[in-house]
Protein backbone atom coordinates (compact mmCIF):
# COMPACT_ATOMS: atom_id res chain seq x y z
CA UNK A 1 0.00 0.00 0.00
CA UNK A 2 1.36 3.20 -1.14
CA UNK A 3 1.01 6.40 1.76
CA UNK A 4 0.69 9.69 -0.49
CA UNK A 5 1.84 12.25 1.48
CA UNK A 6 1.08 16.03 0.44
CA UNK A 7 3.54 19.03 2.00
CA UNK A 8 1.71 20.23 4.82
CA UNK A 9 0.23 23.81 4.80
CA UNK A 10 3.31 26.25 6.34
CA UNK A 11 2.42 28.03 9.27
CA UNK A 12 5.95 29.31 9.39
CA UNK A 13 8.45 31.24 7.38
CA UNK A 14 11.66 32.47 8.40
CA UNK A 15 15.40 33.28 7.24
CA UNK A 16 19.03 31.99 8.63
CA UNK A 17 22.13 32.76 7.07
CA UNK A 18 24.37 30.54 7.10
CA UNK A 19 27.85 30.77 5.75
CA UNK A 20 26.37 34.23 3.92
CA UNK A 21 23.36 32.78 1.70
CA UNK A 22 19.88 33.31 2.94
CA UNK A 23 17.92 29.95 3.48
CA UNK A 24 14.05 30.99 3.45
CA UNK A 25 12.34 28.26 5.42
CA UNK A 26 8.94 27.36 5.17
CA UNK A 27 7.42 24.73 7.56
CA UNK A 28 4.73 23.32 9.58
CA UNK A 29 6.66 23.07 12.59
CA UNK A 30 7.23 25.79 14.71
CA UNK A 31 10.15 24.34 17.06
CA UNK A 32 12.35 23.42 14.23
CA UNK A 33 16.25 25.19 14.00
CA UNK A 34 14.90 27.11 16.66
CA UNK A 35 17.80 28.83 18.01
CA UNK A 36 20.17 27.10 15.79
CA UNK A 37 21.12 30.44 14.64
CA UNK A 38 21.37 33.10 16.54
CA UNK A 39 24.29 35.61 14.90
CA UNK A 40 23.54 37.05 11.67
CA UNK A 41 26.09 36.97 9.04
CA UNK A 42 28.56 40.49 8.24
CA UNK A 43 28.86 39.25 5.04
CA UNK A 44 25.75 38.20 2.85
CA UNK A 45 25.19 36.88 -0.61
CA UNK A 46 22.96 39.10 -3.02
CA UNK A 47 22.08 35.91 -4.80
CA UNK A 48 18.79 34.83 -4.56
CA UNK A 49 17.99 32.62 -1.72
CA UNK A 50 17.50 28.88 -1.31
CA UNK A 51 14.11 27.91 -0.61
CA UNK A 52 13.66 25.13 2.28
CA UNK A 53 10.22 23.29 2.69
CA UNK A 54 9.88 21.43 5.81
CA UNK A 55 6.50 18.96 6.25
CA UNK A 56 6.74 17.31 9.75
CA UNK A 57 4.67 14.13 9.52
CA UNK A 58 3.09 12.16 11.83
CA UNK A 59 2.58 8.97 9.90
CA UNK A 60 5.92 8.71 8.94
CA UNK A 61 7.07 5.21 10.09
CA UNK A 62 11.10 5.51 12.08
CA UNK A 63 13.76 3.76 10.78
CA UNK A 64 17.36 2.75 11.32
CA UNK A 65 18.61 3.25 8.10
CA UNK A 66 22.28 4.38 8.07
CA UNK A 67 22.58 8.16 6.15
CA UNK A 68 22.10 8.23 2.64
CA UNK A 69 23.20 10.19 -0.07
CA UNK A 70 22.44 10.25 -4.03
CA UNK A 71 22.64 12.21 -6.44
CA UNK A 72 21.40 12.56 -10.46
CA UNK A 73 21.75 14.98 -13.00
CA UNK A 74 19.87 18.65 -11.15
CA UNK A 75 18.88 16.55 -7.66
CA UNK A 76 19.91 14.99 -4.88
CA UNK A 77 18.58 12.79 -2.76
CA UNK A 78 19.51 12.14 0.91
CA UNK A 79 17.33 10.22 3.83
CA UNK A 80 18.56 9.69 7.55
CA UNK A 81 16.42 7.25 8.83
CA UNK A 82 12.54 7.81 8.03
CA UNK A 83 13.16 11.53 6.97
CA UNK A 84 14.11 12.24 2.99
CA UNK A 85 15.18 15.94 1.51
CA UNK A 86 15.18 16.69 -2.16
CA UNK A 87 17.41 19.12 -3.47
CA UNK A 88 17.01 20.60 -6.40
CA UNK A 89 19.56 22.61 -7.54
CA UNK A 90 18.41 23.57 -10.52
CA UNK A 91 15.21 25.52 -8.75
CA UNK A 92 17.23 26.42 -5.64
CA UNK A 93 14.91 24.18 -3.02
CA UNK A 94 14.86 21.56 -1.14
CA UNK A 95 11.97 19.26 -0.27
CA UNK A 96 12.02 18.30 3.49
CA UNK A 97 9.73 15.57 4.69
CA UNK A 98 10.62 14.37 8.37
CA UNK A 99 9.55 12.88 11.82
CA UNK A 100 8.44 14.97 14.44
CA UNK A 101 11.45 13.91 16.77
CA UNK A 102 14.05 14.52 13.83
CA UNK A 103 12.67 18.29 12.84
CA UNK A 104 13.45 18.97 16.64
CA UNK A 105 17.00 17.89 16.76
CA UNK A 106 18.88 21.53 16.22
CA UNK A 107 21.94 19.97 16.00
CA UNK A 108 21.42 17.39 13.66
CA UNK A 109 20.08 20.37 11.44
CA UNK A 110 23.06 22.67 12.18
CA UNK A 111 25.75 19.71 12.02
CA UNK A 112 24.63 17.90 8.86
CA UNK A 113 22.12 18.91 6.98
CA UNK A 114 22.58 22.87 6.21
CA UNK A 115 26.35 22.03 5.45
CA UNK A 116 25.42 19.45 3.14
CA UNK A 117 22.35 21.13 1.32
CA UNK A 118 24.97 24.45 1.40
CA UNK A 119 27.74 21.48 -0.78
CA UNK A 120 24.97 20.41 -2.91
CA UNK A 121 23.14 24.12 -3.70
CA UNK A 122 26.70 26.21 -3.73
CA UNK A 123 27.43 26.11 -7.11
CA UNK A 124 23.62 27.73 -7.48
CA UNK A 125 23.85 30.40 -4.89
CA UNK A 126 27.72 32.08 -5.66
CA UNK A 127 29.02 29.65 -2.37
CA UNK A 128 31.99 28.01 -3.46
CA UNK A 129 32.50 24.80 -0.41
CA UNK A 130 36.47 24.70 0.20
CA UNK A 131 37.97 21.69 1.93
CA UNK A 132 39.81 23.45 4.02
CA UNK A 133 40.40 24.87 7.38
CA UNK A 134 40.38 28.65 8.37
CA UNK A 135 41.88 30.43 11.17
CA UNK A 136 41.27 33.78 12.14
CA UNK A 137 44.86 35.59 13.35
CA UNK A 138 45.23 39.64 13.47
CA UNK A 139 42.16 40.22 11.06
CA UNK A 140 43.69 37.80 9.00
CA UNK A 141 41.44 34.79 7.19
CA UNK A 142 44.11 32.16 6.79
CA UNK A 143 43.17 28.91 4.83
CA UNK A 144 44.42 25.82 5.95
CA UNK A 145 44.64 23.31 2.63
CA UNK A 146 46.24 19.66 1.83
CA UNK A 147 44.63 16.29 0.92
CA UNK A 148 43.00 14.17 3.49
CA UNK A 149 45.59 12.82 6.23
CA UNK A 150 47.70 15.96 5.77
CA UNK A 151 46.92 17.09 9.20
CA UNK A 152 44.37 20.38 9.03
CA UNK A 153 42.57 19.74 11.84
CA UNK A 154 45.65 18.97 14.05
CA UNK A 155 47.64 21.60 12.69
CA UNK A 156 44.31 24.01 12.90
CA UNK A 157 43.96 23.12 16.21
CA UNK A 158 47.21 23.58 17.65
CA UNK A 159 47.30 26.83 15.94
CA UNK A 160 43.85 27.97 17.77
CA UNK A 161 46.11 27.08 20.97
CA UNK A 162 48.50 29.51 20.25
CA UNK A 163 45.71 32.31 20.53
CA UNK A 164 43.74 32.15 16.95
CA UNK A 165 40.33 32.02 16.36
CA UNK A 166 39.16 28.53 14.87
CA UNK A 167 36.35 29.26 11.86
CA UNK A 168 36.41 25.66 10.63
CA UNK A 169 38.47 22.72 10.34
CA UNK A 170 37.65 20.93 7.45
CA UNK A 171 34.61 22.71 5.22
CA UNK A 172 35.20 26.51 4.57
CA UNK A 173 32.72 27.69 2.79
CA UNK A 174 33.73 30.95 0.20
CA UNK A 175 31.65 33.44 -1.66
CA UNK A 176 32.58 36.83 -3.26
CA UNK A 177 31.42 40.32 -2.00
CA UNK A 178 32.09 43.92 -2.35
CA UNK A 179 34.95 43.62 -0.20
CA UNK A 180 36.11 40.66 -1.52
CA UNK A 181 36.54 36.69 -0.69
CA UNK A 182 34.69 36.07 2.34
CA UNK A 183 34.85 32.67 4.39
CA UNK A 184 32.90 31.41 6.36
CA UNK A 185 32.32 27.99 9.19
CA UNK A 186 29.37 26.61 9.96
CA UNK A 187 29.77 26.13 13.52
CA UNK A 188 30.22 22.29 13.50
CA UNK A 189 32.06 20.52 15.44
CA UNK A 190 36.09 19.41 15.14
CA UNK A 191 36.67 16.71 13.97
CA UNK A 192 39.81 14.44 15.25
CA UNK A 193 40.88 11.80 14.82
CA UNK A 194 41.23 8.73 17.17
CA UNK A 195 45.59 9.19 17.58
CA UNK A 196 44.89 13.18 18.83
CA UNK A 197 44.09 12.29 22.25
CA UNK A 198 48.12 12.06 22.42
CA UNK A 199 48.57 15.59 21.49
CA UNK A 200 45.36 17.29 23.13
CA UNK A 201 44.86 16.14 26.57
CA UNK A 202 41.26 17.34 26.97
CA UNK A 203 40.45 14.45 24.56
CA UNK A 204 41.57 11.52 27.29
CA UNK A 205 37.99 12.05 28.92
CA UNK A 206 36.45 11.50 25.67
CA UNK A 207 35.48 8.01 24.06
CA UNK A 208 35.89 8.76 19.71
CA UNK A 209 32.57 8.01 18.17
CA UNK A 210 31.95 6.32 14.07
CA UNK A 211 31.61 9.13 12.68
CA UNK A 212 29.40 10.08 8.91
CA UNK A 213 32.34 8.80 6.83
CA UNK A 214 32.91 5.89 9.00
CA UNK A 215 36.41 6.95 10.98
CA UNK A 216 36.59 6.76 14.21
CA UNK A 217 37.04 10.38 15.56
CA UNK A 218 36.40 13.17 18.03
CA UNK A 219 33.71 15.44 17.28
CA UNK A 220 33.74 18.24 19.75
CA UNK A 221 33.07 21.89 20.07
CA UNK A 222 36.05 24.09 20.18
CA UNK A 223 34.89 26.16 22.57
CA UNK A 224 33.82 23.94 24.59
CA UNK A 225 35.69 20.88 25.03
CA UNK A 226 39.14 22.53 24.02
CA UNK A 227 38.36 25.90 25.31
CA UNK A 228 39.69 27.78 21.83
CA UNK A 229 38.54 31.20 20.38
CA UNK A 230 35.78 30.71 17.95
CA UNK A 231 34.25 32.63 14.87
CA UNK A 232 32.31 32.48 11.68
CA UNK A 233 33.58 34.60 9.15
CA UNK A 234 37.56 36.37 7.63
CA UNK A 235 38.46 37.91 4.94
CA UNK A 236 41.08 35.25 3.68
CA UNK A 237 44.47 36.70 3.53
CA UNK A 238 46.66 33.84 2.95
CA UNK A 239 46.68 30.27 2.22
CA UNK A 240 48.73 27.37 3.58
CA UNK A 241 48.91 23.73 2.21
CA UNK A 242 50.00 21.00 4.65
CA UNK A 243 52.13 18.57 3.57
CA UNK A 244 54.08 15.88 6.27
CA UNK A 245 57.67 15.41 5.81
CA UNK A 246 60.29 13.54 7.53
CA UNK A 247 63.02 16.24 7.00
CA UNK A 248 62.96 19.88 8.71
CA UNK A 249 60.04 22.20 8.37
CA UNK A 250 60.00 25.00 5.99
CA UNK A 251 57.75 27.19 3.80
CA UNK A 252 57.83 26.87 0.01
CA UNK A 253 55.91 29.31 -1.78
CA UNK A 254 53.19 28.16 -4.71
CA UNK A 255 52.31 29.28 -8.06
CA UNK A 256 48.97 30.77 -8.83
CA UNK A 257 48.31 28.03 -11.18
CA UNK A 258 49.43 24.79 -8.52
CA UNK A 259 46.47 26.84 -6.38
CA UNK A 260 43.71 26.45 -8.76
CA UNK A 261 44.71 23.36 -9.68
CA UNK A 262 44.42 21.59 -6.74
CA UNK A 263 41.24 23.09 -5.76
CA UNK A 264 39.26 22.44 -8.71
CA UNK A 265 40.18 18.73 -8.40
CA UNK A 266 38.99 18.62 -5.20
CA UNK A 267 36.16 20.13 -5.94
CA UNK A 268 32.85 17.55 -6.83
CA UNK A 269 32.60 17.37 -10.26
CA UNK A 270 29.01 19.04 -11.60
CA UNK A 271 27.21 16.94 -14.34
CA UNK A 272 26.56 17.99 -17.71
CA UNK A 273 23.17 19.36 -16.80
CA UNK A 274 24.73 21.01 -14.25
CA UNK A 275 27.72 22.72 -16.17
CA UNK A 276 26.69 26.30 -16.41
CA UNK A 277 27.27 26.92 -12.47
CA UNK A 278 30.87 25.71 -13.21
CA UNK A 279 31.48 29.60 -13.85
CA UNK A 280 30.88 30.62 -10.41
CA UNK A 281 33.25 27.94 -8.88
CA UNK A 282 35.91 29.53 -11.66
CA UNK A 283 35.65 32.80 -11.01
CA UNK A 284 35.77 32.18 -6.89
CA UNK A 285 38.96 29.92 -7.56
CA UNK A 286 40.47 32.43 -9.56
CA UNK A 287 39.94 34.79 -7.07
CA UNK A 288 41.14 32.93 -4.44
CA UNK A 289 44.41 31.74 -6.36
CA UNK A 290 45.72 35.37 -6.21
CA UNK A 291 46.29 35.22 -2.47
CA UNK A 292 49.56 34.19 -1.04
CA UNK A 293 50.00 30.35 -0.84
CA UNK A 294 52.79 28.53 0.54
CA UNK A 295 53.44 24.79 1.05
CA UNK A 296 54.05 24.07 4.85
CA UNK A 297 55.77 20.82 4.93
CA UNK A 298 56.60 20.03 8.85
CA UNK A 299 57.14 16.72 10.82
CA UNK A 300 57.11 16.09 14.46
CA UNK A 301 54.04 17.33 16.63
CA UNK A 302 50.91 19.54 15.91
CA UNK A 303 51.97 21.89 18.44
CA UNK A 304 55.62 22.03 16.98
CA UNK A 305 54.61 22.40 13.44
CA UNK A 306 52.25 25.78 14.32
CA UNK A 307 55.32 27.18 16.59
CA UNK A 308 57.21 26.87 13.65
CA UNK A 309 54.25 27.94 11.27
CA UNK A 310 53.48 30.58 13.72
CA UNK A 311 56.97 32.32 14.31
CA UNK A 312 57.22 32.24 10.42
CA UNK A 313 54.27 34.34 10.21
CA UNK A 314 55.60 36.47 12.80
CA UNK A 315 58.28 37.08 10.61
CA UNK A 316 56.48 37.91 7.71
CA UNK B 1 49.91 17.82 -3.95
CA UNK B 2 47.83 17.16 -7.02
CA UNK B 3 44.42 14.81 -6.16
CA UNK B 4 44.26 11.79 -8.46
CA UNK B 5 40.12 12.31 -9.09
CA UNK B 6 37.16 14.49 -8.28
CA UNK B 7 35.02 12.67 -5.67
CA UNK B 8 31.88 11.33 -7.09
CA UNK B 9 30.52 11.28 -3.37
CA UNK B 10 26.93 11.38 -4.99
CA UNK B 11 27.05 8.45 -7.61
CA UNK B 12 26.21 10.85 -10.22
CA UNK B 13 28.66 9.51 -12.91
CA UNK B 14 27.89 5.68 -12.88
CA UNK B 15 27.81 4.71 -16.26
CA UNK B 16 24.34 4.22 -18.06
CA UNK B 17 25.53 2.35 -21.21
CA UNK B 18 22.04 0.45 -22.19
CA UNK B 19 18.98 2.82 -23.05
CA UNK B 20 15.62 0.95 -24.18
CA UNK B 21 12.24 2.88 -24.75
CA UNK B 22 9.21 1.33 -22.96
CA UNK B 23 5.72 1.75 -23.31
CA UNK B 24 3.82 2.81 -20.35
CA UNK B 25 0.33 4.29 -20.45
CA UNK B 26 1.53 7.29 -20.29
CA UNK B 27 3.39 6.88 -23.51
CA UNK B 28 6.92 6.20 -24.35
CA UNK B 29 9.58 6.16 -21.95
CA UNK B 30 13.66 6.00 -22.96
CA UNK B 31 15.31 4.46 -19.69
CA UNK B 32 18.94 4.82 -19.48
CA UNK B 33 20.34 2.43 -17.40
CA UNK B 34 23.38 0.38 -15.66
CA UNK B 35 20.59 -2.48 -16.31
CA UNK B 36 20.41 -4.12 -19.37
CA UNK B 37 17.24 -6.10 -18.43
CA UNK B 38 15.17 -2.92 -18.81
CA UNK B 39 15.91 -4.02 -22.69
CA UNK B 40 12.93 -7.30 -22.31
CA UNK B 41 10.66 -4.84 -22.13
CA UNK B 42 11.13 -2.46 -24.84
CA UNK B 43 8.83 -1.82 -27.52
CA UNK B 44 10.70 -3.69 -30.60
CA UNK B 45 9.59 -0.96 -33.67
CA UNK B 46 9.98 2.06 -30.96
CA UNK B 47 12.57 5.15 -32.38
CA UNK B 48 15.58 5.30 -29.86
CA UNK B 49 13.92 9.27 -30.16
CA UNK B 50 10.46 8.15 -29.60
CA UNK B 51 10.30 8.92 -25.97
CA UNK B 52 8.64 11.68 -24.57
CA UNK B 53 9.55 11.16 -20.63
CA UNK B 54 13.55 10.38 -19.98
CA UNK B 55 14.39 8.08 -17.70
CA UNK B 56 17.81 7.45 -15.39
CA UNK B 57 17.88 4.36 -13.12
CA UNK B 58 21.01 3.94 -11.78
CA UNK B 59 20.90 -0.40 -10.00
CA UNK B 60 22.35 0.33 -6.65
CA UNK B 61 22.24 -2.10 -3.16
CA UNK B 62 23.14 0.46 -0.82
CA UNK B 63 19.50 2.44 -1.34
CA UNK B 64 17.94 1.57 1.56
CA UNK B 65 14.61 -0.16 2.65
CA UNK B 66 11.79 1.33 4.73
CA UNK B 67 8.63 0.44 6.99
CA UNK B 68 6.26 1.96 4.07
CA UNK B 69 6.04 3.13 0.44
CA UNK B 70 5.75 6.74 0.38
CA UNK B 71 4.47 8.82 -3.14
CA UNK B 72 5.69 12.51 -1.66
CA UNK B 73 4.03 15.58 -3.91
CA UNK B 74 7.11 18.44 -3.61
CA UNK B 75 5.84 21.29 -5.29
CA UNK B 76 7.22 20.24 -8.79
CA UNK B 77 8.70 17.11 -8.11
CA UNK B 78 6.73 13.75 -7.23
CA UNK B 79 9.09 11.74 -5.28
CA UNK B 80 8.30 7.60 -4.67
CA UNK B 81 10.41 6.30 -1.78
CA UNK B 82 9.75 2.38 -2.38
CA UNK B 83 9.99 0.15 0.80
CA UNK B 84 11.85 -2.53 -1.04
CA UNK B 85 14.99 -0.58 -1.39
CA UNK B 86 13.96 2.28 -4.66
CA UNK B 87 13.75 6.09 -4.81
CA UNK B 88 12.24 7.61 -8.24
CA UNK B 89 11.86 11.18 -8.38
CA UNK B 90 9.54 12.31 -11.22
CA UNK B 91 10.33 16.19 -12.21
CA UNK B 92 6.82 16.73 -14.04
CA UNK B 93 7.95 20.07 -15.89
CA UNK B 94 11.31 18.40 -17.17
CA UNK B 95 9.57 15.28 -17.89
CA UNK B 96 12.21 13.27 -16.34
CA UNK B 97 12.47 10.40 -13.82
CA UNK B 98 16.00 9.80 -11.73
CA UNK B 99 16.37 7.03 -9.23
CA UNK B 100 18.45 4.56 -7.70
CA UNK B 101 16.85 0.43 -6.75
CA UNK B 102 17.91 -2.56 -5.15
CA UNK B 103 19.18 -5.38 -7.97
CA UNK B 104 16.84 -7.21 -5.85
CA UNK B 105 13.75 -5.11 -7.35
CA UNK B 106 12.45 -6.94 -10.44
CA UNK B 107 12.45 -4.80 -13.52
CA UNK B 108 8.77 -5.31 -14.22
CA UNK B 109 8.23 -4.22 -10.48
CA UNK B 110 10.24 -0.68 -11.15
CA UNK B 111 8.12 -0.58 -14.75
CA UNK B 112 5.03 -1.10 -12.53
CA UNK B 113 5.66 2.00 -10.06
CA UNK B 114 7.11 4.23 -13.00
CA UNK B 115 3.92 4.02 -14.58
CA UNK B 116 2.08 4.78 -10.89
CA UNK B 117 3.90 7.70 -10.77
CA UNK B 118 3.61 8.72 -14.09
CA UNK B 119 0.31 8.63 -13.70
CA UNK B 120 -0.25 10.43 -10.60
CA UNK B 121 2.10 12.83 -12.08
CA UNK B 122 -0.12 13.41 -14.74
CA UNK B 123 2.62 13.64 -17.33
CA UNK B 124 1.05 11.31 -19.84
CA UNK B 125 -1.11 11.82 -23.30
CA UNK B 126 -4.63 12.37 -22.52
Amino acid sequence: MTLVLRERAILKTFDITPAGVRIRIRTNCESILKNAYSSRSRNVSTCAPIDLYVSVMDDLEESNSAPYFRGLHHLVYMSFGASSFVIDVLRRTVHATVTKEFATRAGVWRERIIPIILGVLGPSVGLMPLHAACLLWRDRGILLAGVSGAGKSTLAVALAKHGMSIISDDWTYVHTTDRGLSCHGLGVPVKLLADAALHFRELNALEPQVSLNGELAYEVDPAVTLQLRTTSECLPKQIIFLKRTSGPACLIPLSRSTVFKFFLENAERLPSQLEHLEETRLAILARLSQLPASTFHYSGTPQSGAETLLRWMEEQ
Amino acid sequence: MSVAQSPDLLRRFVPTPYYSVVETSSGPVGIRSNDGAFSYHRKPEAAPDAATINCVLIRDDSVPTRPQTLLLEQGDLLTLLIAEGAHLHLDGPKKEILGFARNSLDTLVILYWIERLLTHGGTGHE
